[in-house]
């Protein structure tokens, strides 16, 4: 028995030693590229210069935050993404939650004909022109709403929210009906206040995907002023069409300064562009989860 | 059952009881409405849409158009597109790019997950699998700034190399590094995430097995082998069934920002031909037909992977 052989406990804490070792690195590997950029953006300017910084920041400086946060585009952006995503997210739970309610019914009305038209999308879509030709008909072309509308719903989402709604007891619709409430009053006193885990679901998967998009103002929104903090980082940092305006201000410093300044607010607006979904990543790992589980049991 | 029962009612009593059902959920399917609305206008209108391939469409020109009046000219953009000098170019780097992506992005959440899956202490697998899936939730505009800022030339990889005695090679201009960097990517961008499914997956092996092997004496590779993969090779199937039905499929939004003039040649996929053809040059019914024909090729692969893998093994999607 492997119990017993001391040949085979030795072999098995090397196996140990070594998985460990490899998880511990393949964290590494994935927490990396994000801890270089805050410790190039914190770090002194001259050390960014210099080209010292490996891992750890070297020095400590806030000069690019302090410029970043006087930047009049960088904060436009900022305002467009938070605009677009507050927007697309709330209508998409209440879209979601008004259309998964009825459709968690055992005895829905042509219930069917409604799966089938939720399922076909799913594994068949128009692709990018017809819908580009689609947003130009409607008006949408350099709009916010091109944004806007689009994100409301989702057919994910929907089915999620049916899911979890479907796996509420039923006897507590059934009782309110026999009282007389509407399906109205069901929806928002009863369903409502027990569908919040799912609403923190949809709700951070949709804004979650809403403020990471930048290919949506790439298709509809030529005007810059309309960018949403993506596409303002795709311009400035993978395109180069734009560069920031580092201010006033940096012309007290000396010239070395001045260049490292220049490098670290691009490491500073990445930083201020992830810096929410860092801070919401406690939950976004609670809930994305829950997701993935909820959405892996539909029928 | 029910079925039975409505298939015997006559045909006017079906659709008084149907009326009925209507008049019944009136109240639901207001509620329904703007949903219901929204997937129609957005998912199938532009299904509907896929008929501009067919038709001589300018811009301005109605969407919706029947008879004459849509100038149908039949399959000639599909020929168009078949006997264009970038038809084999199209097909080789889209097929090439994902089926080396697949290749790489496959099975490194599974070794990860069974990998996981050996670790003890609970806390610390729990610190590596929430790190693992960090770089799922940031966005493809800033992984590809960070990865164009690391490799750049002054960036921290050219600086190792130098320190190292090599000589500084500028990555992201030449296009042999555009497959090796856009695997990289897709795999550190995934991994972790994809890797929460086998996870969930092998959760659920019943435990008296593994104490089973141990009495026979199975050390822990032996379990590994024979009880945990064998248990999550349904889950294996059905993602790699999925995505073999995504093979024709492009990540435009993620190629656009890693393409350049300069690797042109292998990073022109048919995602980011119909975005030129169509969204920058206008060429809507041409762009369209490109589009649609990736579509259908996908499909085809989808159902036969399906239909071979339900052959041989009796998994599969349905």
């Amino acid at each position: 028995m492997s119990r017993t052989n001391p040949n085979a406990i030795r072999s098995n804490r090397t196996a140990n030693f070594l998985i460990y070792a490899l998880c511990g690195i393949i964290a590494f590997v994935t927490v990396y590229p994000f801890l270089y950029m805050l410790s190039m953006s914190i770090s002194s300017p001259d050390e960014v210069v210099k080209k010292t910084i490996v891992l750890l920041p070297k020095g400590l400086s806030f000069l690019s935050y302090e410029l970043i946060v006087q930047n009049t585009q960088m904060w436009r952006a900022f305002g467009n993404s938070v605009l677009y995503t507050a927007a697309g997210t709330l209508s998409n739970i209440v879209m979601s939650l008004l259309i998964a309610y009825p459709l968690a019914k055992p005895k829905l009305v042509a219930r069917r004909f409604f799966t089938v038209f939720l399922i076909v999308p799913m594994y068949f879509t128009g692709g990018l022109i017809p819908s580009f030709i689609l947003m130009h008909t409607l008006g949408l072309y350099n709009n916010i709403w091109a944004v806007i509308i689009p994100s409301m719903a989702s057919i994910w989402n929907i089915i999620i929210a049916r899911t979890f709604i479907k796996s509420l007891p039923y006897s507590l619709q059934e009782s309110a009906l026999v009282d007389g409430a509407s399906e109205f009053r069901i929806l928002f006193q009863i369903i409502v206040p027990l569908s919040k885990p799912v609403m923190a679901v949809i709700g951070l998967y949709t804004a979650v995907g809403i403020w990471n998009d930048w290919f949506t103002a790439l298709l509809y929104l030529p005007n810059s002023n309309l960018h949403p903090l993506q596409m303002f980082i795709a311009r400035l940092l993978v395109f180069n069409y734009s560069s920031i305006d580092p201010g006033s201000r940096l012309k007290l410093d000396s010239a070395v300064t001045q260049t490292g300044v220049i490098t670290q607010m691009k490491y500073s607006v990445v930083m201020v562009t992830t810096l929410p979904i860092l801070l919401l990543y406690p939950f976004l790992q609670k809930y994305f989860v829950k997701g993935v589980m909820i959405g892996s049991l539909k029928e | 059952m029910e079925q039975v029962v409505v298939q015997t009612k006559p045909k006017a009593g079906r659709i008084r009881s149907f009326l009925r059902e209507l008049k019944r959920d009136r109240q639901l399917l207001v509620l329904m409405l703007p949903a219901v609305l929204h997937v129609l206008i957005f998912c199938y209108i532009p299904i509907y849409g896929i008929t501009i391939a067919f038709r001589n469409y300018r811009i301005g020109d109605p969407y919706f158009a029947l008879g004459a009046a849509a100038r149908w000219i039949g399959v000639q953009n599909f020929l168009d597109f078949f006997k264009s000098i970038y038809f084999s170019r199209l097909v080789t780097n889209t097929l090439l790019l994902n089926v080396l992506t697949l290749v790489f992005t496959f099975w490194v959440p599974i070794a990860f997950a069974l990998l996981l899956n050996e670790i003890a202490s609970k806390r610390y697998k729990r610190v590596v699998q929430s790190f693992s899936y960090l770089p799922y939730f940031v966005s493809a505009v800033i992984i590809v700034s960070i990865t164009l800022n690391i490799l750049s030339p002054d960036g921290v990889i050219n600086n190792a190399i130098q320190a190292l005695g090599g000589r500084s090679t500028y990555f992201i201009g030449k296009a042999v590094y555009f497959r090796p960097i856009y695997i990289l990517l897709n795999v550190w961008k995934t991994f972790g995430w994809n890797a929460i499914i086998y996870l969930a997956a092998i959760a659920g092996v019943q435990q008296d097995l593994y104490s089973a092997a141990r009495v026979d004496g199975a050390n822990r590779w032996q379990q590994m082998s024979y009880i945990t993969l064998p248990s999550i090779m349904p889950t294996i199937i059905l993602l790699l069934i999925l995505n073999v039905g995504t093979l024709f499929a492009s990540n435009t939004e993620l190629i656009l920002l890693i393409a350049n003039p300069n690797n042109m040649d292998v990073s022109d996929v048919i995602g980011t031909y119909v975005y030129r053809m169509g969204v920058v040059e206008g060429r809507f019914p041409y762009a369209t037909a490109v589009g649609f024909f990736a579509a259908v090729a996908n499909f085809i692969l989808l159902w036969t992977v399906n239909y071979v893998v339900r052959k041989k093994t009796d998994e599969g999607l349905w």
